[in-house]
């Protein structure tokens, strides 16, 4: 091993988070407004801590005392005086602030619910969610396909419409998820509370001792992105208020009711939905694939979310075009691109073998199988009985009552006597003896149950009879090694 | 087995006693003269073949004809299928209920009563569970032990439904649990298809083996219940215990007067029921006797033909896939169709199991009763299998299934098959492939891949995998850098190329190795398991 050279791993951390490239410095006019801007700023001395244990340790160390005195924000307690230092502002006006004032508007009956409005709002909502589900998420943030320029477009430019940010963000920040799932690392770490996960990972300042950072430098070399990221908040206005109170204005004569519901609360609906992957993904469904982690598949979070409810799969195999594998299973997501694959929008979708998808099913099937197993008593193993010979088994027959060899192996059946299915007859006279025959089905072929209740009451190997036992066993599924290969 | 323990000689107890034979054995002694080894090869070889398969029957034929050759005279074709023909079963099963059917189809019920329905009702569910609670769990499976009275009743309302004696019907049954999927079950339904397995047993007396495996079934029974008789016996000074496992005396007395009993069943309390109900004697025998009867049996027939198609859309075997017995899908429904014996995949793997594995909110008014007298004392020794049990078998059973999956999927090399080379060969190997082939190689626990077509695949990016050529990554792929899932340990195992020498991490670290083992084990194991369960039959027809 040590004439081998090892992976650099500092480097490899660099690698990862994409800090060795110069990439193309994209700003938008919210600059520091985001607030995120803090926790990426990664160099080289960071990276070597991030990969050295004991420099993680000692940073601690060095953390602690100097900040000894001082907490970051996000570690001081909720006070009535520092409330605010809390909160994300800006965030907390993006998603809590603006769809209330919809709501607001809808509920006191000053926005006017028109019919045709509401059906465009739903159309909207969907364009608005096959672009961050589609788009954001599958293409951009796993790349598990590649898209042509004008499906890249409409992503780009309906995805602004749900403001959730911008790909670059929204991208970072979901690496940085399935790099760093369950940690505090994790920037919507599922571990801090359904909450926190939904909503209160934006809503709160995040702690910098956590900060990481992904390699994103496909993403910036995408003009698309880049556009996109420059005038974000330029096409976030327009796409999500001022383009539906123009079309319902337009073609329904409603501009209000298409500014309120399908601008404002359709932004609400959406970001909500989206919220739902974070939150309720993680925390109801099942895990069919690995249970190490907290994801979940469940058809609920799929409905609400385009498909994307079928997380447990998506986190073992995030490369891949699909998240539901089962022809019942809803996924939306995965029909819009292969359709627009077959009409050339996109190629190159990525999916993984059918192979390893089963391979993962059956290895987490096998966990809990084992893990079920581990609650029964499946009765001694052969190799920790004693061995008998006949002076033995003759003697302890005259000191217990209830010994019967059965394939060379010794039970002690008197606890079951009086509730041997067959009667209590047959047992006491097959006390003392050997009654391999009459129990393999010369009087009665017992069944795979009967062998797990015989195995209980295992006492002994007999001497001359251990292949038989080996074989007895074998039968219920218990292994050894033959004697005979020695 | 080995000298020094007695064995426990029980075939003087299934020794073959004199009463009780029907006219069934004349014909079995031509079997009996026949060489035994070589008809038990015969069978287990087919037995391997797998129960179920056509094959079975075209083997079966030359046999036919070999002991058909036998004889001297043979029989014209419609006199032997004639005297191959059971009268009893026919008439009772076949004939009646085709009369009733297509009387009540053909004319309106007419005559009949509220009070008379009463009875009707009354009848039909006392002889429902005499049947299924009496003859199928008691008197067959003894899952329980009863008082004499109710013991009494079960063979009086039992026998009504036409199903034959006690006798008739258990070891018939017996054989079946015991022989399930081969030529020796008397209604196999994977041997002889559905038509077979819901009537065609009723018609003929079946072939050669399965009414020697009936015979045998009923020396056991018979034996067994004989033997407790005799002890009873010998205490004979004790008070008489009246909650005993079937009595003998009832066996015997219900069996030799089978027709009486039918006559008084099917004619006598009809009569007694029209007198009373003021409705004509006729209507009365026809629907307390014939119809009665009919549906009766025909839900039995029903449940040994239905609750042995193993392809039956949704039907599920949680305990057991070796026999065909399967759980019905959509259980609450088939409950009542078949009087709470829908779970027949449980039923054959925990035959003496009182509840028949239906729950409280299933149609089960011959488990309901069971309790009750249970609760007043005419039944003990109530024999429900344990949960822990049920567990288990269901346990072992999807073991199999995933380790058949398991078998089917691709694993990668397993470690054992690698070569081995020295780090000094790898860096070595790996500098050249790079240089001449583009081909990248990287150490991950030990092991050797060759992820060449992988790099560009790659989820984290090209450039962590290039980083790694000729080295050892085992950190980076374990968390240092990114923690990678099961599925990604998967996929690496598909790309080994070779094991690094003197490497003490390998057997520690790498799980596939196991993994690997115990898939082919337990395949092993589960072939084994068939064929030692197929022996058994063979070991059952010797004894």
């Amino acid at each position: 091993m040590s004439k081998m050279d090892e992976v650099d791993l500092v480097q490899a951390n660099v690698l990862a988070a994409g800090a060795n490239k110069k990439s193309v410095r994209v700003v938008n006019g919210f600059g520091s407004l985001m607030g995120s801007k803090g926790m990426v700023e990664m160099d080289s001395k960071a990276f070597k801590e991030a990969s050295q244990m004991e420099e993680i340790l000692k940073r601690d160390q060095e953390d602690k005392d100097r900040y000894a005195g001082k907490k970051h924000i996000s570690e001081q307690p909720w006070t009535l005086n520092n409330w605010h230092k809390h909160l994300n502002w800006l965030n907390m006006i993006l998603v809590v602030f603006i769809p209330s004032i919809g709501w607001y508007l809808a509920f006191s009956g000053k926005a006017k619910m028109n019919p045709k409005t509401i059906a465009f709002a739903f159309l909207y909502y969907a364009m608005g969610g096959a672009s961050i589900t589609a788009g954001y998420h599958r293409l951009w943030s796993h790349r598990s396909f590649s898209a042509r320029w004008p499906l890249r477009l409409f992503f780009a430019i309906f995805g602004c419409a749900n403001v959730e940010g911008s790909i670059k963000w929204w991208g970072h920040g979901h690496r940085l998820h399935h790099r760093y799932t369950d940690t505090y690392r994790d920037p919507y770490d599922a571990r801090r509370g359904l909450w926190f996960s939904h909503m209160g990972w934006m809503l709160l300042k995040p702690n910098p001792k956590y900060r990481a950072r992904a390699d994103i430098e496909d993403l910036t070399d995408d003009w698309i992105v880049r556009f996109q990221h420059r005038h974000y908040i330029l096409l976030m206005a327009f796409t999500a208020f001022i383009l539906p109170s123009l079309v319902c204005g337009y073609f329904f004569n409603d501009y209000f009711g298409g500014f309120v519901y399908a601008g404002l609360i359709r932004v609400f609906c959406i970001q909500q939905a989206t919220f739902c992957i974070n939150s309720m993904a993680h925390y109801i469904g099942d895990q069919p694939f690995d249970d190490r982690r907290t994801p979940r598949d469940n058809w609920l979070t799929a409905l609400v979310t385009f498909g994307e409810g079928y997380h447990n799969f998506h986190h073992e195999f995030p490369t891949d075009y699909r998240n539901a594998i089962k022809w019942y299973q809803y996924d939306p997501t995965k029909v819009i691109i292969y359709t627009s694959s077959l009409i050339g929008l996109s190629f190159d979708l990525k999916k993984f073998s059918q192979n390893a998808i089963q391979q993962a099913l059956v290895q987490q099937q096998q966990k809990k199988l084992d893990r079920k197993r581990s609650h029964l008593n499946w009765g001694p193993q052969l190799t920790d009985l004693p061995v008998w010979d006949k002076q033995d088994f003759l003697r302890e027959v005259n000191e217990r009552k209830g010994l019967v060899v059965i394939s060379g192996i010794v039970h002690d059946v008197s606890g079951y006597i009086a509730e041997h299915p067959g009667g209590e007859t047959l047992i006491q006279s097959a006390l003392g003896k050997d009654a391999t025959r009459a129990f393999n089905g010369g009087v009665y072929r017992h069944s795979n149950a009967a062998h797990n209740v015989l195995a209980t009451m295992r006492v002994a190997v007999v001497k001359d009879g251990q292949e038989a036992a080996i074989k007895f066993a074998a039968r219920r599924g218990e292994v050894y090694k033959t004697a005979k290969a020695e | 087995m080995n000298d020094g323990i007695p064995e426990f000689d029980f075939s003087d107890l299934v020794a073959r006693t004199n009463y009780g034979k029907n006219d069934d054995a004349e014909e079995l002694h031509i079997v009996e003269t026949k060489d035994e080894e070589a008809l038990d090869d015969i069978q287990m070889g087919q037995a391997v073949v797998s129960a179920g398969e056509n094959e079975e029957v075209v083997k079966e034929l030359p046999e036919i004809q070999v002991s058909s050759s036998t004889l001297k005279k043979r029989d014209p074709h419609i006199v032997h299928l004639l005297k191959r023909m059971s009268l009893q079963s026919t008439i009772l099963c076949i004939i009646l209920p085709l009369f009733s059917l297509f009387k009540i189809v053909l004319s309106r019920p007419q005559g009949v009563t509220p009070l008379f329905m009463y009875f009707f009702g009354f009848y039909m569910i006392i002889s429902q569970i005499s049947l299924f609670g009496g003859y199928h769990r008691f008197f067959t499976h003894q899952s329980f032990q009863t008082h004499i009275v109710v013991q009494l009743a079960y063979a009086i309302f039992g026998g009504s439904c036409g199903l034959g004696s006690v006798l008739q019907f258990t070891s018939q049954h017996l054989a079946h649990h015991r022989h399930q999927d081969t030529e020796r079950d008397p209604h196999s339904y994977s041997v002889y298809g559905w038509l077979f397995s819901m009537w065609g047993h009723r018609f003929f007396l079946g072939n050669r083996k399965s009414r020697r495996a009936i015979q045998e079934c009923r020396n056991t029974f018979v034996s067994t219940s004989m033997m407790v008789h005799n002890k009873r016996l010998k205490h004979d000074g004790e008070k008489e215990v009246l909650l005993q496992p079937p009595n003998h005396e009832i066996l015997k007395v219900q069996d030799e007067n089978y027709v009486s009993l039918l006559l008084l069943t099917l004619i006598v309390i009809p009569c007694l029921v029209a007198l009373y109900c003021q409705v004509p004697y006729w209507t009365s025998v026809y629907y307390l006797g014939f119809v009665r009867m009919s549906i009766i049996q025909q839900q039995w027939l029903l449940l040994g033909s239905l609750g042995h198609i193993k392809n039956l859309p949704f039907a599920t075997q949680p305990f057991s896939n070796i026999r065909s017995a399967i759980n019905f899908p959509v259980t609450f429904f088939w409950q009542f169709i078949l009087f709470g014996e829908a779970n027949h995949n449980f039923h054959h793997e925990f035959p003496s199991d009182y509840t028949a594995g239906s729950r409280w909110y299933h149609w089960d008014p011959s488990k309901w009763s069971i309790w009750i007298l249970y609760q007043f004392g005419l039944v003990n020794h109530l024999h429900a299998t344990n949960s822990q049990q049920v567990e288990k078998c269901a346990l072992q059973q999807q073991q199999k299934l995933l380790d058949q999956e398991k078998s089917k999927l691709k694993w990668g090399i397993s470690i054992e098959k690698l070569p081995i080379i020295s780090p000094e060969q790898f860096s070595e190997l790996a500098r050249q492939q790079y240089a001449n082939n583009k081909r990248a190689l990287v150490v991950i626990e030990g092991i050797v891949h060759d992820v060449t077509p992988f790099i560009h695949n790659h989820p984290g990016g090209t450039a962590l995998v290039q980083l790694s050529i000729g080295k050892d990554a085992t950190q980076a792929f374990n968390g240092a850098v990114y923690s990678h899932s099961q599925a990604a340990r998967n996929l690496l195992a598909t790309m080994r190329i070779a094991m690094l020498s003197s490497n003490e991490q390998v057997k520690q670290t790498v799980w596939e190795k196991r993994m690997l083992q115990q898939s082919q084990d337990n395949q092993r194991r589960n072939n084994r398991q068939v064929t030692y369960t197929q022996k058994n039959h063979y070991a059952a027809g010797a004894a």
